[in-house]
């Protein structure tokens, strides 16, 4: 299919190097295709972009119908899916919410990797879903219905084409990797861009370029041979890994799997990715050469513990037992089970454990717990203090009557009387001691209970990563030309 | 860990306040005073009014040592105090005697006879301005607990404004079985026999009965009975005044009238106005016969030796500079030499808080042997020594170095009577005497 629609667009293309690409590429190489071709092609896409440009239109007058319409006879003129896209958001905007939904249908049946199919098919659901509901509505309740979708968008239309094709798209600059690989038709945001279209054997070509939603945009590109440059692939059992060419220090080329060309010489490559150990290799780039050079990296180790942040530094964290850093750190760990620890003055201690796998990033949120104030347990233990010295006090006042009495009692010269008030002054020293002494191991206990008394612990959340674990599974084919003949290049994500 | 810390910083807390509450036990306190040289009894009240005390015969309880009546001149008020052979004393208020029987005013006086008969002094009845007074005869019966109920018969009357029962007395002086009752008023002495006519009252133009000292609701009028001439009967002997000069006077039965006679005998003693402002009658002496004491306050008291037929002035003249001494005074009998210490009262002593003294007279000494006095004094209300007087324990209650106790010393200050078990006694051991182990 992507072949097809590849021969399609050369022969789209073919036309309209001279009128809408930069003069240097229909000056560099010769279309590829008969006057004939080019012609018929030409025809078509003209009256493809009148269709576009009319429905585009139509579409800012809010003749939605009008526009859809348009719309599709620009579909049935070139196949771009983008028709398909619009002419659904229009139909959507005129409430022909079936028709909408099929055009939509159509459009991810058509385009099997549109980028945007999973949000076109709960685009899909959702229309349904109004469309039932409204069933035995009235018209203005189906508008009403209809303002709980979400806003839309028609697309815009870029066709990127090259000669030869099968050249890599990268937007902007190499280091985000492959874009896509021409001829390539799609959408783009509506904001400058730079083009870079690289191939095997050929010089690497730029454009600047500013996607419209009212027009289509297209870009043909003839690159021209390279004999003086190698060509270099470095392959990776990491997709996705930066690649560094020479200078590490002036940041990453690319990534793997990474194409370019190189000056013929000796090189240095480095490969490498967060969570494998980086990995070198010295190569020799002959003149009007093509060599693959696999770098295989090898998971780090450890595991990397990014303990706290700003907000919770100055905590002290501890890995089974040792300090090992004071919060925010990263901490290169074992793998396996470890006990953590963070402690900070006048906060609650975090407590908990961790299972670390080798090349685990794992993220530590810290939130503290303050301790409690210790205020009021001090307050207790003063009154505490002061109600046993209270009780020591009047206990040993209650002694001295008791020993009084006992002694006048013995002497018969001072004739004590049954009752003598002291007795009862007494015995009020000591029901006051007494009192004084529960009352001090109330709060006593207070006290005690105060100072060990705890918040709640402090707390954490981890959140770990393992870039080594791929996210998903992905196969795709991308055409490819080597100097010995052209093919398909296969990349495969597990 | 830390609730192991925890568990034994309270194991801790809890024992210190367990030795706390241990040191601190109120308990302690609660017999204490249980051997306190002095028991008191307190009727209760803020009253400044006197109690009058009348020393009741033991009976027999294994568990009673002793019993008073006691009384309150300042409202109707009749109670028995019983101490048990511990020492203890248990005041039992008797309300019915208070309000249905009609006592008609406060009790100021009472006397007991041999037969057990009480008569009760009430010299404010009926009330009013010029209350008439009057005396009833009680009989009791007691109960378990050793509480004496009263059923009382009233007596005669007095003129009105006499006040008849400011003062009674008990004794044979008519020499008919059961005993004589003689009551006082503010005039007229008034023979109560035990039974028959109640003959007129003593008309004897040369007797004056002392008058009251000042202050008093009524007063203090003194009167003793007992055998001081030798014969068969008791005489009354009165204290009085003559030319604004105390007497003392012996009134005597005469059966051929069947009323009592003019004085046959009259003390002077010479000295002062105070001299018979209080009696008392018992052997001080030892020898075998009844003497005379009498108090001559501001400073003095007289004994009269016994038989008194041929005597005319005292014997001994106890003299101590005071203001009051002599107010009242009372014998003390111990029991075991058959002589009777002498009490004598000083309100005027501490300050104007009171003292009694104590007299040994078996030797004409004339220094007192003890001094009671209120240990509570500053608190307590009331002159110490109002009504003074000995409680009669007959051995229930027994002494390590002075052998069975006969009789204790009492006193009342205020509503308060106090019991002294024990009292420095010179030349004795001051350590508590009592032993609660005996009982009879």
């Amino acid at each position: 299919m992507h072949v097809l629609r590849m021969l399609t667009c050369l022969s789209i293309v073919a036309v309209g190097i001279a009128s809408l690409t930069a003069g240097t590429a229909s000056a560099q190489a010769p279309a590829a295709k008969s006057s004939a071709e080019q012609a018929a092609s030409d025809g078509a896409l003209q009256e493809a972009k009148a269709a576009f440009e009319e429905a585009q239109t139509l579409y800012t007058k809010d003749q939605f119908e009008d526009a859809a319409a348009k719309f599709l006879a620009a579909y049935d003129k070139k196949p771009f899916s983008s028709f398909l896209f619009n002419a659904a958001v229009a139909y959507e905007k005129a409430l022909q919410y079936q028709k909408a939904i099929d055009s939509f249908q159509k459009y991810i049946e058509v385009d099997t990797e549109a980028r945007d199919a999973a949000e076109v098919k709960a685009r899909i659901e959702s229309l349904k879903g109004v469309l039932a509901a409204a069933a035995s509505k009235k018209p203005e309740e189906k508008t009403a219905a209809a303002q709980v979708l979400p806003a839309i968008a028609t697309k815009s239309l870029v066709i990127i084409d090259s000669k030869p094709p099968g050249a890599s798209v990268y937007l902007d600059d190499k280091s985000k990797g492959v874009f896509a690989v021409t001829p390539w038709q799609g959408s783009l945001e509506p904001r400058p861009v730079k083009l870079i279209l690289e191939a095997k054997g050929f010089k690497p070509e730029e454009r600047q370029v500013v996607p419209r939603t009212d027009k289509i945009l297209e870009v043909y590109i003839a690159l021209s041979e390279q004999h003086f440059l190698g060509w270099i692939e470095v392959v990776s059992n990491v997709p996705g890994a930066d690649v560094f060419i020479d200078r590490r220090e002036i940041g990453a080329i690319g990534r793997t799997p990474y194409t370019g060309h190189l000056k013929p010489g000796k090189h240095t490559l480095w490969v490498q990715k967060a969570g494998y150990e980086p990995a070198q290799k010295d190569v020799e780039v002959e003149p009007g050469t093509a060599t693959t050079h696999t770098i295989n990296l090898e998971t780090v180790a450890y595991g990397t513990l990014k303990a706290g942040s700003k907000a919770t530094e100055g905590g002290k964290l501890f890995v089974d037992g040792a300090e090992v850093c004071t919060l925010p750190c990263d901490q290169q760990l074992k793998p396996g089970d470890h006990v953590l620890q963070v402690r900070k003055d006048g906060m609650e201690n975090y407590d908990g454990k961790l299972t670390v796998g080798r090349a685990d990033f794992t993220t530590m949120d810290l939130s503290y717990s303050p301790k409690p104030s210790r205020s009021k347990a001090w307050t207790d233990a003063v009154f505490s203090a002061a109600f046993f010295a209270g009780g020591i006090y009047l206990g040993v006042k209650g002694n001295q009557t008791k020993d009084e009495i006992n002694k006048d009692v013995n002497d018969v010269s001072k004739l004590v009387t049954t009752s003598d008030s002291r007795e009862n002054k007494g015995k009020y020293y000591y029901i006051g001691a007494d009192v004084c002494f529960g009352l001090g191991v109330l709060t006593a206990a207070l006290a005690t209970w105060n100072f060990l008394e705890s918040g709640p612990p402090s707390t954490a959340t981890f959140k770990t990563n393992n870039n080594t674990t791929p996210s998903g599974t992905k196969l795709g084919f991308a055409p490819m030309d080597v100097p010995s003949g052209a093919g398909l290049a296969a990349a495969g994500r597990f | 860990m830390r609730s192991l810390k925890t568990s034994l910083l309270f194991c801790g807390l809890g024992g210190l306040a367990a030795l706390g509450f241990a040191a601190c036990n109120p308990g302690d306190f609660n017999s204490i005073l249980d051997h306190a040289p002095v028991t008191i009894t307190d009727t209760g009240g803020s009253s400044t009014g006197a109690l009058f005390v009348l020393p009741l015969p033991p009976q027999t309880s294994s568990t009673v040592a002793a019993r008073s009546l006691v009384t309150r001149n300042d409202k109707p008020y009749v109670a028995t105090a019983t101490y048990d052979i511990n020492g203890k004393v248990t005041l039992h208020e008797d309300s019915d005697a208070e309000t249905s029987l009609n006592l008609g005013g406060a009790v100021y006086s009472s006397a007991i006879r041999a037969d057990g008969t009480i008569l009760l002094g009430v010299p404010g009845y009926p009330g009013g301005q010029t209350p008439t007074g009057r005396v009833s005869i009680a009989t009791t019966t007691t109960a378990a607990d050793g509480s004496v109920k009263f059923a009382l018969t009233p007596g005669p009357m007095g003129a009105p404004g006499d006040h008849l029962g400011i003062s009674v007395a008990a004794g044979n002086i008519t020499g008919l079985p059961g005993g004589d009752f003689v009551a006082l008023s503010d005039s007229t002495v008034q023979l109560i026999p035990p039974s028959g006519a109640i003959p007129a009252p003593l008309d004897c133009l040369s007797v004056a009965l002392k008058a009251p000292p000042p202050g008093g609701n009524y007063g203090f009028r003194p009167i003793a009975v007992g055998n001081l001439l030798g014969d068969s009967r008791d005489e009354i002997v009165l204290g009085g005044q003559s030319a604004n000069q105390g007497v003392v006077v012996v009134v005597q039965y005469d059966p051929l009238t069947g009323t009592l006679a003019c004085p046959t005998k009259v003390f002077s003693g010479g000295v002062s106005a105070g001299f018979g402002s209080s009696l008392a009658i018992a052997d001080f002496n030892g020898d075998g016969n009844l003497d005379l004491a009498v108090g001559a306050p501001p400073d003095r008291v007289l004994l009269y030796f016994g038989p008194l037929d041929s005597v005319t002035d005292p014997q001994v003249a106890i003299s101590v500079t005071s203001n009051a001494f002599g107010s009242r005074i009372a014998p003390l009998p111990l029991g075991t030499t058959g002589a009777a210490q002498l009490m004598v009262a000083d309100p005027g002593a501490r300050g104007n808080k009171g003292e009694i003294r104590i007299f040994d007279l078996t030797h004409a000494a004339t220094t007192a042997i003890a001094t009671l006095f209120d240990a509570d004094e500053d608190s307590d209300s009331g002159a110490f020594g109002q009504s003074l007087g000995s409680l009669s324990f007959e051995g229930r209650i027994c002494s390590p170095t002075a052998g069975t106790l006969q009789a204790l010393p009492f006193a009342s200050v205020g509503p308060k009577l106090l019991t002294f078990f024990t009292y420095n006694v010179s030349g004795t051991a001051s350590k508590d005497p009592r032993c609660f182990a005996q009982t009879k």
